[in-house]
């Protein structure tokens, strides 16, 4: 988006990026919904498990699990030599070297945050509402202005297509939430349709989505926006070059003026080195910090880390246990929730309600403590209504929680060691706002079954590493108003790493539009 | 041996999901995979007499769990 507003500018505009692009399995899915692919299409096996098996989860394996093999190469596996992360065995953090990064596998829930979020956050509230409007008539957002979720989860953005089409599920959920509103509202749970970047319309010479329940596994029609779509569309322009296949892991700032960025080949690990006047860092929380602290010359550093933690339910939907399944739909959360704790009513948390339908029956059996038969069987009779409820929570910055970069010996690549020390009584408040949410379900006809709680970073929703500051403010790495990188002329920083608070809403929406307005302030500086 | 564990080893092994996987993934046993919708009460019923027949492989999964950890702990 950055890039985008740079090209549209005049700029001249290189993106240097790992950029690993999809592997086939994508191209293998059929133009028909699941069911009757499930039915009639021989390649099947290569696109649901992968061709190694590599979509059969093994053991505990917990992240990546819901990721199908034709999305599994946005991951970087834990284990990682090009982008090292060191946890603890408690927490899970994970990169993507894809082009489009994480955005290549997201969910495409679209979530706008309210001024007191962004204010919490170090943005201006103010300039907002507009890079919201830009954003959602850029990507495509399908939603409704009348929605009781409105205020809380899209306020501020009106350039929206009609909502995606509910399926029974999803339906039978918000006829319970009609009945059941007031008494909902009273105890702070709001209800509606997603945000989804989805076409329900066509945009260019993306298509509306056709509703054949394979979204886990491909775009048809490019629907669901991907950033890799706008890429491509920067990539006609003669303003704009796109260079993949490279690692940046610094940065130097000559007396002569402008930026000289190093690189490393993702293959051949040859070393490389690019010239710009300016350069703007959109690696993402870890990978900005990494090329942050190589490029800022220290021997090492510790920064903040923000991580919007999840629980995950997985519920019966009663008003549809033992009825048909539908044909046509949209895999993709079609309704999200917001709790307002009437206790804490800044603080919000959020829900999103996923119906299990196209994820394959054999992971359901791989959890359950039955015979393989026995779970087929009660996989079956439960899978028309079973949902998985997510809870997230926000965070904020705590000394429980840090980054610690520092150079790897003989390489000299940077590490990242993240560490995280759960603090008991924000434990304690997270439980309880998911048994509200909890409550709230029960009211909709959802019976619990169980609570899965992945470690500690799964959620893939990470901020803070570079905080936005004021002048003064003891962080090792921090950014000025203007987005740029402090101890630097040229360096700016347009992703989340500069934010000082993470709200439970998803982030990936307002990353785009903060990224516009960084560029926006590149233009500024340049003028 | 904890509750969570216990729980655990009832679980399907790797080889079982495995081959589950396999079947499922062949179009020509994708009615053996199909929901099952006969209505709610069906539904109910249906998982009961699922519950108390797996039962017995339950415990025999159960027994061999405990007889393996303690042979472990030996």
């Amino acid at each position: 988006m950055a890039a985008a507003r740079l090209v549209d500018a005049g700029l001249r505009v290189q993106m240097l990026d790992a950029g690993l692009q999809p592997n086939e399995y994508g191209r293998l899915v059929p133009d028909q919904p699941f069911l009757e692919a499930r039915r009639r299409d021989a390649n099947q096996s290569r696109y649901l498990l992968g061709d190694a098996r590599e979509g059969v989860p093994v053991g505990s394996q917990m992240v990546g699990a819901l990721l199908t093999p034709p999305r599994q190469y946005v991951l970087e596996p834990t284990n990682s030599s090009r982008s090292p992360i060191r946890t603890s065995g408690e927490l899970e953090i994970r990169q993507s070297l894809a082009l489009g990064g994480l955005g290549a596998a997201w969910g495409a829930s679209c979530f706008t945050y309210s001024p007191a979020e962004l204010q919490r956050m170090g943005l201006e509230p103010g300039v907002f509402p507009r890079l919201y409007d830009e954003v959602a008539a850029e990507i495509g957002v399908s939603g409704s202005l009348e929605d009781d979720c409105y205020p809380f989860s899209f306020s501020g953005a009106r350039n929206l297509q009609p909502p995606v089409d509910l399926d029974e599920n999803a339906r039978s959920t918000m006829d319970a939430y009609s009945r059941n509103r007031a008494a909902l509202n009273a105890r702070g749970v709001h209800l509606g349709r997603s945000y989804l970047a989805v076409l329900t319309r066509e945009l260019g010479e993306r298509r509306a989505n056709p509703y054949f329940d394979l979204d886990f596994y491909h775009d048809h029609g490019q629907s669901v926006y991907r950033p890799a779509i706008t890429i491509r569309q920067l990539e006609q322009r003669e303003n704009f070059t796109y260079t993949g296949g490279v690692l940046v892991h610094g940065f130097e700032e000559p007396a002569s003026g402008g930026v000289t960025v190093f690189c490393r080949g993702l293959t051949d690990r040859a070393a490389t080195e690019y010239r710009a006047r300016t350069v703007l860092l959109c690696a993402g929380a870890v990978n900005s910090a990494r090329i942050a602290f190589g490029g800022l010359g220290a021997a090492e550093c510790q920064t903040s880390f923000l991580n919007s933690p999840a629980a995950f339910f997985p519920c019966v939907n009663l008003a549809r246990l033992g009825r048909r399944p539908d044909v046509r739909r949209l895999s993709l959360a079609q309704i999200s929730g917001i709790l307002v704790p009437p206790d804490d009513p800044a603080e919000l948390v959020s829900f999103q309600i996923n119906h299990y339908a196209s994820l394959l029956l054999f992971k359901l059996v791989k959890e359950m403590p039955l015979p393989p038969w026995a779970g087929l069987l009660v996989a079956r009779l439960l899978v028309s209504s079973l949902s998985i409820v997510g809870v997230y929570h926000a965070d904020s910055p705590n000394p429980r929680t840090s980054l610690r970069l520092s150079r790897s010996k003989g390489s000299g690549v940077a590490v990242a060691d993240i560490a995280h020390t759960p603090d008991p009584a924000i434990e304690r408040v997270r439980s309880a706002r998911e048994q509200q949410v909890l409550a709230a379900m029960r009211q909709l006809r959802y019976l619990p079954l169980g609570a899965v709680r992945p470690k500690w970073g799964t959620s893939m929703h990470y901020a803070g590493t570079i905080p936005m500051t004021a002048a003064g403010a003891a962080n090792a790495l921090s950014t000025d108003r203007d987005y740029r990188l402090r101890g630097t002329r040229s360096v700016f920083v347009g992703d989340s790493s500069t934010w000082n608070y993470l709200p439970a809403k998803g982030l990936t929406f307002t990353i785009m539009a903060n990224a516009r307005h960084a560029a926006e302030r590149i233009l500024g500086s340049l003028s | 041996m904890s509750i969570a564990k216990l729980a655990s080893s009832l679980k399907p092994r790797d080889a079982e999901v495995l081959a589950l996987a396999e079947r499922e993934a062949d179009p020509a046993r994708s009615v053996q995979f199909e929901p099952i919708c006969r209505g709610p009460w069906f539904a109910v019923a249906a998982l009961a007499v699922v519950g108390l027949l797996s039962v017995p492989g339950m415990l025999w999964r159960l027994v061999r769990a405990l007889l393996g950890s303690e042979a472990r702990a030996r």
